[in-house]
Parts: C-alpha cells; structure tokens; sequence
C-alpha cells in the first residue's frame, strides 16, 4: 500500500516532468547529446556491473546536466534509468532510479548555469588575473566533483528509501537508520566511482563537450 | 468471453516478427521446451498487456491478506513456469529467497509490536523482544516482495521495448523518440569504442608496457569516442530535421502501426478492466478491518467474490493458454478423423 502510493507520487512528478519537457518541444540537435550521453551512461553502467555498485552513470549524468542545462539532465537521467532497466530487469525500482537520476542532473544543472553565470569571461582576463581565474577554475572543477560524489550518496539513500517504504515500514525511525546505514558500504562505492570517473572525465569530456556546444549553437534548456 | 479464433499463420508471424524472435532462440538454444512454449498472450495488444501487468501490481500491493498475497506469488510463479520455463523460475527464486530472508529477519528485529512473545534477548542491560506477530506480518511482507519481483519477470518478458515504445509514441513523443535513439546508440557506441581501440592497437599507440601509456591511451579512445558519437549524432539531428521530422500537424506523415486492436482484444480489456474492478473494490471494503498487531485478526474477512475475481485476474494467462491448448488440440483431433 505504501509502496503503491509513493510509487504513484513518484510516477506523477516524473509524468509532469516529462509534459513540461514535451511541452518545450525540443529540436532533435537539442535531444542529441541527452541521447550520446544517456547511452554512454547505460554502457558504462553494464559494463561495470560485475564490481558491486560501481556507477560511471552518475558521473554522466552530471556532466549532461552540468554542459546542456536542468532539462538535459534531467532527462538524461530519466533516460539512463529507464532503459538501462530494460536491459538489467524492470521492477518496482525504476520509477524512483528514474526520478533520483533525474534530480541527479537536474542539480547539476541548476550548478552549471549558476558557475557559468559567474565565470563567463575567463578567456577575457590580462595575465596577472589569469592565474586567479585559473585557480577559481580549479575550484568550480572541485566543487562540481564533490556534489556528483553527494549526489551519488543521495541517489542510493533514496533507492533505500524506497525499500524502506515498500517493505519495512512497520519498524520506524530505528529501521529507517538501519536500512541507510547497512545500505551505506554500497553508496560510498558509488561516490567514490562518481568521484574518480567524474575526477578524470571532468576537465578532458568538459572541453570537448562545451566545443561541440559552440559549434553547434546548441542552447543549454 | 469471445475469443474469436486467430489463424495460425497470424500467430505464426507475430511470434516470430519482432524483438521476441532473437530472445526466444536464445532461449531455444537452451532448452528445446521453451521455444515451443505457448505464447497465445504476446498477441494480445500491448494496451492490453498493460493494463493487465498494472491491474495484477496494484492488486498485489493493496492486498495485505497473507492468503492473497501467496495466491498472486504462486500464479505468478505458475506464469513464470509456463513462459519463461522452470529454469527461469529457479533461477529468479534464487536471488528471491536471500531477499525476502532480508524482510522477514529485519521486521522481526526492528519490528516491536506484536502481543505473543516469541524470543527475548538480554544485550548489554536491556532486554529486546521479538513477537511471533512481527514473523507473520514480515513473511508476508516477503510473500508480497517475491509477487511483484515474479510479475515483473513477466512484465519484462512480455513488455519488450517495441511494445513500450508503441504505447509511449502517442502519449510522449520526444520521450519515446529519445528512448528510441539511446537504444540504437548503445550498440553503435559499443561498434565504435571497439573501431577506435582496434585502430589505436594497429598504430600501436597503446604498446607500452607502461601504466601511464596505457592510461593515456584509454582516455585518447575515450575522449575520440565522445567526439565520434556527439558529432555523428548531431549530423543525424540535422538530418531528421531536414527529412521533415516534427513538422507542422497538417504535414505530419502517417506512421506504422505495428499492433491491431482486434476484437479478442476487446473482449480481452473488458475481462480484466471487469475483474480489476471487482477485486479492488471488494479488497478494500473487506480487508480494512484486517490487522497484523497486536494480535492477527481478519483470516476470515475475506469474501468469495473477491477471492474468485483476484483468481480469475491473476490466472488470465493461464487461462488463455489453456483454452488455446484446448482449441488446438479439439481442431487437430476433428482434422485428424
């Protein structure tokens, strides 16, 4: 019963989500990189299933939202969800791996357009400025870093949540913190392989990915 | 219900049209039994597939009744047997049984309430009791857990993306053109990574022995296959646009539809949309005084009607295979005289 109405819920804002994105009607340029970085996620994601909980996906998932906006994000990781399950097997999982992948790019979203925002005119900077600007650079890239690796952290406490909610939630608060804790040992895999593919992808995928957005006029929505 | 009879040759073509043709010679290979499974239920409409997975889901997740649960796990199971083969059944039961250890053992630790005692342990001055209630209501708890993972085995075999995608198009069209192109590009992107590693190994670009070449090398292929798979992708974009792709509505290019809504079909919804109906009203009126703690009462609230509804829901596979089977074998013995 629970897991019936949360899932509903779920479903609902994940129903809205997409409307609003259908309502934006996107041009297919613009659907592009969701679509290039959804289906890298996806093969990162069966690729690394044998190591328990090692996600390349939420690493990309970021760097969609970071580089295309909330919306790219946001259905990246809708997209990652849903048929990477189609694959690795549907359940009563997906609509929440769907929405907290989802938020996952979205935030990063919200990061990105508010980082480009405030470091828009590196380039325009004199020399003795550029070093300053370089280091604030650094420290956009170390902030960008640790929220994917919280993000991770957050991604799996919700999916425990939702364990929590279907199957256990007779047994309170006491079992709500039993559940995040012995989920725990997994998330921190998880952070920790957003935190290095995300460490290495970061600076290298970035540049090509704001190239390919010049080049192409693609507008972050 | 009016099933009318649908030519062999039409069933013949639909089981063999389409992304089931490649899973089940995959599944032939293994067995010879499961490729001549009947399959009479993947040529309903997807709609109505659907709307069956959704009616026997929400059933089982509003039943708390251990005697409903354990019905929907076992005529999940029996559709599972029947085609996915028993092998599959097993094999899903194998991860099924640690899981639903896991909800029993955390209910009966966590889980306080309950009037009948069942153990008491003394840790580290104070005392914790576990009840035989906790027990009970975990289990079926698990019960409810091995249903839905067993209807989703189902809905996974019968839910191909083809037919997700057929449903998906009218509702959310960027969505399912998205969905769409992800699953083209997985492969690509799989035939590309190995294009680009294979002709980094021809330059010898990743020869050294050394840790450092070798990672240089991988992040080289890794950052060639982003570029590849952006620039190619945005070329596609360009020419779908050019192609006439989300043109103006009186522009718009009939498309294919790959399923019919047929009369069985019909009468199919109509089935279930009927026994749905009847079993969640009657769960409802009827289990609500049902309770687990602290002591478990309502075994027998339970009425006959909603029992035999959620029966007949549940075994609507079952059936149409069986009256299928019935029909078959009817026809061939008036043929065969």
């Amino acid at each position: 019963m629970h897991l019936l109405t949360s899932t509903l819920l779920v479903i609902a804002v994940l129903a809205l989500a997409v409307f609003i994105y259908e309502r934006s009607r996107p041009r297919p340029r613009e659907l592009m990189p969701v679509v290039v970085l959804a289906a890298l996620a996806i093969l990162g994601r069966i690729v690394a299933m044998p190591i328990p909980n090692f996600q390349p996906a939420t690493a990309l998932i970021v760097l969609a939202g970071y580089f295309f906006g909330r919306g790219a994000g946001l259905m990246c990781g809708l997209l990652t969800a849903l048929v990477s399950n189609m694959v690795m097997g549907q359940g009563p999982w997906t609509p929440w791996q769907m929405l907290a992948w989802g938020l996952v790019g979205y935030g990063a979203g919200v990061l990105g357009e508010y980082v480009q925002k405030r470091n828009s005119d590196i380039s325009q900077e004199s020399t003795p400025e550029r070093a300053a600007a370089r280091k604030r650079t650094l420290i956009l890239q170390v902030i960008v870093v640790a929220y994917g690796t919280v993000a991770s952290l957050l991604f799996g406490m919700v999916l425990d949540l939702q364990f929590f909610i279907a199957y256990a939630w007779e047994t309170g608060w006491a079992g709500l913190i039993t559940t995040w804790s012995m989920g725990f040992p997994m998330n921190v895999m998880h952070a920790a392989s957003t935190l290095i593919f995300l460490g290495l992808t970061l600076v290298p995928w970035g540049r090509k990915l704001q190239r390919l957005k010049t080049k192409y006029g693609l507008r972050p929505f | 219900m009016g099933l009318i009879w649908v030519p062999a040759a039409k069933a013949a073509a639909t089981i063999a049209g389409g992304s089931n043709l490649k899973k089940q010679a995959r599944a032939g290979r293994r067995s010879y039994q499961s490729y001549a499974l009947p399959q009479r239920f993947s040529l309903l409409h997807p709609g109505v597939m659907m709307l069956f997975f959704v009616a026997v889901l929400v059933v089982t997740l509003i039943s708390y009744h251990p005697l409903l649960l354990l019905l929907s796990l076992v005529l999940a199971a029996a559709g599972v047997a029947l085609y996915l083969g028993s092998r599959s059944l097993l094999q899903t039961f194998a991860w099924l049984i640690p899981s639903a250890v896991i909800v029993v053992g955390f209910n009966v630790l966590f889980n306080r309430r309950g009037a009948t005692e069942l153990a008491t342990l003394q840790f580290f001055g104070s005392s914790f009791t576990f009840t035989q209630e906790s027990l009970f209501f975990g289990a079926s708890i698990a019960l409810m857990l091995a249903a839905i993972m067993l209807w989703f085995r189902l809905y996974q075999h019968f839910m191909t993306s083809d037919r997700f995608l057929y449903l998906a198009a009218p509702v959310m069209p960027t969505t399912a053109l998205a969905i769409a192109m992800v699953q083209r590009w997985i492969p690509l992107t799989k035939y590309r990574w190995q294009q680009i590693r294979r002709a980094q190994k021809s330059l010898q670009i990743d020869s050294g022995k050394r840790r450092r070449d070798q990672y240089r090398a991988l992040t080289q292929s890794l950052s060639a296959l982003m570029s590849w798979s952006m620039e190619d992708a945005i070329e596609a974009a360009d020419s779908m646009q050019a192609r006439g792709y989300r043109s103006k509505k009186e522009h718009r290019r009939t498309s294919f539809r790959a399923y019919r809504f047929t009369s069985t079909d019909a009468a199919a919804t109509a089935l279930i949309a009927t026994l749905f109906a009847i079993a969640t009203v009657t769960i409802f009126a009827t289990t609500r005084d049902l309770a687990f703690f602290p002591v478990f009462r309502g075994a027998d609230l339970l009425s006959p009607v909603g029992l035999a509804a959620t029966l007949a829901l549940m075994a609507f596979p079952l059936l149409i295979e069986g009256k299928e089977k019935l029909t078959w074998s009817l026809r061939t013995r008036i043929h065969s005289q």
